[in-house]
């Protein structure tokens, strides 16, 4: 079953059954999920094969069949759904049952796909590893010791075992890219703006979008073109159509790329052999070369850190025990209110929470908070500058996917993973990560920047680099 | 580095989570790691002419002009409902 | 002693049609608890709000009105505190600092002292959007000692001005004529109805020569504001007078009690980590000026009463026309299309007016005044020497009063013609009493004005003039 997504909707939506393909898929749960728990609920098979059957007389009756005929979509738990819980890897929403579901779910719906269950995520998507989920780590398919990165980690396993064709990640400094980097799957960040974050639950407003994880980047590409595009219901949704994405790869000769020291630097040995042997083969085919450095990149890590902080300790104060499954036990409010947050939430919750508290009040604001932001449209302003006259070429993860357990201890050593992803949800840019190969059985990926809303771009240099690898729909086995 | 528990007290009062002796204890000591680590933004910023950037396009945003949408019923809820009302403890003992 | 007092209004924009971020009523009375509420206004995970644009022209016209610095963009800020009615636990709002832009700083009032019949001024320092926390209603034992607390959403999220003065105002007298006119100025422009229960709350920062600021929350009426400000101005002159010290603190207005009483003190300023709401993208009002400016100019209180004024109305009588908005209305509209300005003045500032105070129909609605039509026509009727104005005001204005709807042809009194011949009539027939009232007794005329009256079958009379027409005819015998 290493068939892409979009043929399989394809051959759907030509008379193919629907119910044989969710069939296949709740074969590979069935023999994966055990071992890997990348998903916190499953929709009943009854209830798929049921959706499966509803498509099918659709089909049949002549009616109107959508772009994702079929196809089985698993959802990152931080976005709204009315059917399946949503809890955001949490214990402070565990069984909660959002009254509506994400505009991205609204879309997937409306174009026939089948949701098949919501994936695991570090809690709040507070994490790179898939570790700090309150219920339980999610395991990387390719090697069960190892996790799949974070915060997507469940919908990149998903991806990476077959229990879904697609699936909606979100990326807030690297969720959904590092995932796709650990597991040999394609995650695409959109540029902010393009997808609606309606129904998404905030962690850092102002650098996430929901993103599209596939298996392949034409799957990626199909998908974004469901999600993406104008909602009135998200005010900092751009007022675009919906993208129309040509499946076509770029043209070598045609493509410039900018490899800024910064980004491609600092990586593991067997990472950065991979990087350069693929910069090197597009080289040899004529793509042209820039090499650049932009000093103050140094500083992304904690200037991104620094605002997703703040900005996620004001999203998480609603969370007080009121609405929310996780109560406290005093009865006077003050102190109920302090239990249920000190019960519901992990500690590295708690941490950034309080590191954004920290960040944003009287006397620190301005060496924190105010600071990063400044940073943060200087590292934008150069980042525009060179995303006009090139793709930047830059790795995904400075280390290979680490052992479960290994870098839990030492939050900081937990935030250097994303040292590179975090750059593109600063300047609001797109960015892609594919994989380019495997090193002792352990996926390597790398990762494209492009100007805003050129997603196309990525797409077909994606679809380029594909057919040098010869890696698409990889599955473990 | 050396940890300021009042400073940790202070912002754990504005955050509103009650934290145990021993979650303060190591709590303490990493934010003060991650806010050493974080300061480099300051020294940064200082050497920057730069305005703060908070919407990362800085376009203005839209308006909305009247419309439906679905309500929500407080019932659907997991919170505690008295004659249509949402119950919330105020000044009472502990209720476990 | 000598006070200083600025005062913090809040005023609901009533009008508005829907909350400031979402499509829930602005308007909720009468609604059951916790019916009038969605995502987006309790907060739910994943909801984002998006801003109301008849909110913000309403308030763009407030600080036209109230000549203000206006900026080209508001930015709204997040205000940080754990409270049970605050759904999110902060609120969405504006503030000066910390990126934020609130939309007018330094304004002026000029409102009218109808005791001196002066002008006076009153600086604003800055008017905030923000959205209004639910109600909360506290069971036994009130705020301080009550076991739960009661919370009913509706109002969340509704659009609030919050009107921030200067210390300028010398007297709790002052400082509610400056809220009264204010709330015509709001009214005026459409934003709000003052009248409705909540629509409004102030609270006094009050201190006198010698002591600390002291702030006085929690003021629901005009009344209250003075009195609750005279309390506290001489609680405070008490303490200093007799060697004390008045301590900084926040006091609660108990409107039942006529007291105010200690609330919290002040010991640090509290900290709202305030921080622009990444979910809200700054607001260009430029596109909104045009239409403000209209709305601001043609709505203009004062002006109207200039107007008034300048048609040669006495001064109490234009300001009476001017505290009910559609009274003040009719009257232009009347004298527009030909009405005397005098007794078009006469009728509706005092004798129509009282009719309806007596019927106790509320002068504010619209409904309960005649046409403007009507009005053209009974001055026409008067300066014509068909009616006496006593006749008018006898006769047809307690009908009208009745019914504003009603024809006036139908309320008329009949001409003294045909009246002569009735009266001649019940005079033959009514021999006894006309004996009787000759002969001395009085209550014999209140006979026969009634035989008169039924005579003359349904029509509309004056009694007072068929009483004096009996005297004139019995008088010649």
């Amino acid at each position: 079953m290493s068939r892409e997504a979009w043929r399989v909707a394809e051959e759907i939506r030509a008379g193919a059954d629907p119910s044989r393909h969710v069939e296949e898929v709740l074969e590979r749960i069935e023999r994966w999920e055990g071992a890997v728990k990348a998903f916190i609920s499953l929709d009943l098979p009854e209830a798929l094969r049921e959706r499966a059957e509803r498509l099918e007389r659709k089909i049949r009756k002549g009616e109107r069949v959508g772009k994702l005929a079929g196809l089985l979509v698993s959802v990152k738990d931080n976005i709204c759904t009315s059917w399946l819980p949503t809890t955001a890897g949490s214990r402070m929403l565990e069984g909660y049952v959002s009254p509506y579901n994400a505009t991205a779910v609204e879309r997937v719906l409306q174009e026939d796909a089948i949701i098949v269950g919501k994936t695991n995520l570090d809690e709040f998507a507070m994490g790179s590893t898939t570790e700090l989920s309150a219920f339980w780590p999610t395991r990387n398919p390719w090697d069960l010791e190892r996790v799949p990165g974070g915060s997507s980690g469940g919908s990149a396993a998903s991806l990476a075992y077959g229990g879904a064709d697609l699936s909606l990640g979100s990326d807030t400094g690297g969720s959904a890219r590092l995932p796709a980097a650990y597991t040999a799957t394609v995650g695409l960040k959109p540029t902010y703006g393009l997808v609606s974050r309606y129904g998404l639950i905030p962690y850092g407003n102002s650098l996430e979008q929901i993103s599209p994880m596939a298996r392949s980047v034409r799957d990626v590409a199909l998908l974004l073109e469901v999600i993406g595009g104008w909602d009135p219901k998200d005010a900092t949704a751009l007022r675009v159509e919906r993208p129309r994405l040509d499946p076509s790869p770029a043209e070598p000769r045609a493509l410039r790329l900018c490899l800024v020291k910064e980004m491609v630097e600092g990586a593991e040995e067997p990472i950065e052999k991979l990087f350069w042997n693929t910069i090197h083969k597009l080289s040899s085919e004529g793509a042209q070369l820039e090499e650049l450095s932009i000093p103050l990149l140094s500083k992304a890590l904690p200037a991104y850190y620094t605002i997703a902080f703040a900005e996620a300790s004001s999203n998480l104060a609603r969370y007080a025990g009121i609405f929310y499954p996780t109560k406290g036990s005093s009865g006077s409010w003050e102190k109920y209110v302090g239990e249920a947050r000190a019960r519901g939430f992990g500690r590295e919750v708690k941490r950034r929470i309080l590191m954004g508290v920290y960040a944003l009040s009287e006397g620190f604001r301005d060496e924190f908070y105010v600071a990063a932001t400044k940073v943060r449209r200087a590292i934008r302003d150069e980042v525009l500058k060179v995303v006009k006259r090139c793709v930047i070429a830059a790795q995904a993860s400075p280390i290979l996917p680490p052992k479960i357990g290994e870098r839990l201890d030492d939050p900081l050593k937990l935030y250097y993973m994303d040292m590179y992803t975090v750059i593109a949800n600063l300047a609001g840019v797109p960015a892609l990560v594919q994989p380019l190969g495997f090193s002792q059985g352990l996926p390597i990926g790398i990762q494209w920047m492009a100007g805003p809303l050129e997603e196309s771009k990525l797409i077909s240099l994606g679809l380029l680099v594909e057919e040098l690898t010869g890696i698409k729909g990889a599955m473990a086995e | 580095m050396e940890c300021r528990k009042e400073l940790l007290e202070r912002l754990a009062e504005l955050a509103k989570i009650a934290l145990s002796e021993e979650e303060k204890e190591s709590i303490c000591k990493d934010l003060e790691r991650i806010a050493g680590y974080l300061r480099a933004v300051g020294e940064a910023a200082k050497e920057l002419e730069a305005e703060p950037l908070y919407y990362v396009w800085d376009l203005p945003g839209p308006l909305r002009e009247p419309s439906e949408s679905p309500k929500v019923s407080i019932e659907e809820l997991p919170t505690k409902v008295k004659e249509g009302y949402v119950a919330v403890p105020w000044r009472g003992g502990s209720v476990e | 002693m000598k006070a200083m007092i600025g005062l913090e209004i809040h005023v609901q924009m009533t009008e508005a049609g829907s909350k400031l971020f979402c499509d829930c009523k602005a308007n909720y009375r009468g609604m059951e608890p916790n019916s009038n509420i969605c995502p987006v206004c309790i907060g739910l995970p994943g909801a984002l709000p998006v801003v109301n644009k008849r909110s913000v022209e309403l308030a763009l016209a407030a600080s036209l009105a109230f000549n203000c610095h206006v900026p080209d963009y508001i930015v709204f800020t997040r205000k940080h505190y754990f409270y049970p009615d605050l759904p999110k636990n902060y609120q969405i709002s504006m503030y000066e600092r910390a990126g934020g832009v609130p939309i007018c700083r330094g304004g002026k009032v000029r409102y009218l002292d109808i005791h001196s019949w002066e002008w006076k001024e009153c600086r604003l320092r800055r008017i905030n959007i923000e959205e209004d926390p639910g109600r909360t209603i506290y069971g036994e034992g009130g705020i301080l000692r009550s076991s739960e607390a009661y919370v009913d959403y509706n109002r969340s999220g509704v659009p609030l001005l919050e009107i921030i003065t200067e210390p300028d105002l010398k007297s709790a007298r002052e400082a509610r004529q400056l809220v009264e006119y204010v709330l015509l100025v709001l009214e005026y422009l459409g934003a709000t109805n003052p009248r409705l229960e909540g629509a409004f709350r102030v609270d006094a920062n009050v201190s006198v020569e010698g002591g600390e600021r002291v702030e006085v929350k929690n003021i629901g009426s005009t009344l209250d504001v003075e009195k609750a400000i005279n309390f506290e101005i001489m609680r405070q002159s008490a303490i200093i007078s007799s060697g004390g010290k008045v301590e900084r603190e926040t006091r609660h207005w108990d409107a039942e009690r006529g007291s105010t009483r200690p609330l919290r003190q002040k010991e640090q300023e509290e900290d709202y980590l305030y921080f622009p709401d990444p979910d809200l993208p700054a607001i260009a009002l430029r596109d909104m000026l045009p239409k403000a400016k209209a709305i601001a100019s043609s709505s203009d209180p004062a002006a109207l009463f200039e107007k008034a004024i300048s048609l040669g109305v006495q001064r109490e009588l234009a300001w009476s026309m001017v505290t009910a908005r559609p009274s003040l209305m009719l009257y232009l509209e009347a004298v527009e299309r030909g009405a005397d300005p005098q007794l078009a003045a006469r009728i509706i500032a005092v004798d129509y007016k009282g009719e309806l105070r007596e019927r106790e129909k509320d002068p504010h609605d619209p409904a309960n005044w005649p046409s403007a039509d009507t009005i053209v026509e009974l001055s026409r009727l008067m300066k014509e020497g068909a009616y006496t104005y006593d006749a008018i005001k006898g006769i047809v204005l307690p009908k009208l009063a009745e019914n504003p709807a009603a024809d006036l042809k139908l309320l008329l009194p009949q001409r003294a013609e045909n009246l002569e011949q009735v009266i001649e009539e019940v005079l033959k027939r009514e021999e006894r009493a006309v004996k009787d009232y000759l002969s001395g007794k009085a209550q014999a005329l209140n006979y026969l004005v009634g035989a008169v009256i039924r005579a003359a079958g349904k029509r509309a009379l004056d009694p007072r003039a068929i009483r004096e027409a009996i005297e004139r005819r019995l008088a010649k015998k």
